[in-house]
């Protein structure tokens, strides 16, 4: 019987393009809106990114598992919860931010990609997400990844993962110069609040 | 906004409204995040990975809940 068989194989990169997707999707919202556009994260906007790190983790879970060879049916099903409920978690956020630019004339807040602002996008990464755990489970466990025996792709899959932790740390500091020593986001940041706490910006 | 005060230190350096805060939710979750990843990344037990994804999440959910007490702008 072959242990490798083609749906498995795919289940494992199918994974790693799940972590690979809200990798870009994060680090595009961080590094071209924030740095780039300067668009100042609001606090809905930073729940979101908490919200596709909970569903990611759900899919860093599955293929760190798979390639430490630890992987079973019940981790497996693990991983696929935790991308669920992160992705359920964040579709009720989004929905949120979408209300309060609903009405005509209202121009949204921050820069429309393809006429849909960033909390629209979040939206439909979350329900992809949903629907991407349905249809794997649909599959059962023939989905279930098994690691690729290659050192490239095992190299891969590694650098997605570490990449995606860096991502998460990353996001740590930012919101720290961005909140400065308060309890909480202000409603509509300015600036970045450390900075100004510290006498470096006013 | 409503602030929480805790711990007033004399080491930070004061916020907007000159008063000394230790705690930063925002920071605190995303950290907690990054922790949870690490255990994951290492191989951590299986229960203390649940545990702490699900700590962070409804922390996420909580903040997320703190940010939404005002009414929508809606009149139709």
């Amino acid at each position: 019987m072959n242990e490798r068989p083609l749906l498995r194989v795919l289940g494992f990169w199918a994974q790693i393009l799940f972590i690979a997707a809200y990798l870009g999707i994060l680090s595009t919202a961080m590094f071209v809106f924030q740095f780039g556009f300067g668009e100042m994260p609001c606090p809905l906007c930073i729940v979101q990114r908490m919200a596709m790190i909970a569903a990611t983790l759900g899919a860093v879970y599955i293929v760190v598992q798979t390639l430490r060879g630890t992987l079973t049916t019940p981790r497996y099903l693990t991983g696929l919860g935790m991308a669920l409920v992160g992705a359920i978690v964040g579709a009720t956020m989004s929905p949120r931010q979408i209300e309060l630019h609903i009405l005509p004339g209202d121009p949204g807040y921050g820069t429309a990609i393809m006429g849909l602002h960033l909390y629209t996008w979040a939206l439909i990464t979350f329900v992809v997400v949903a629907l991407f755990v349905g249809v794997v489970l649909m599959f059962g466990t023939a989905l279930e990844p098994v690691a690729p025996t290659g050192r490239a792709g095992r190299t891969i899959a590694w650098v997605i993962v570490w990449a995606f932790f860096a991502t998460i740390v990353l996001n740590m500091v930012v919101v720290f110069v961005e909140e400065g020593f308060n309890w909480f986001l202000p409603d509509d940041p300015t600036g970045y609040e450390l900075l100004r706490q510290l006498g470096i910006t006013r | 906004m409503a602030t929480l005060r805790v711990y007033p230190t004399r080491w930070l350096p004061p916020n907007h409204a000159g008063v000394r805060y230790t705690c930063l939710m925002d920071t605190l979750i995303f950290g907690l995040f990054a922790v949870v990843a690490f255990l994951i990344i290492r191989g951590g037990s299986r229960l203390v990975v649940i545990g702490g994804w699900a700590l962070a999440t409804v922390a996420a959910f909580l903040l997320f809940l703190h940010h939404v007490t005002s009414v929508l702008p809606l009149n139709f």
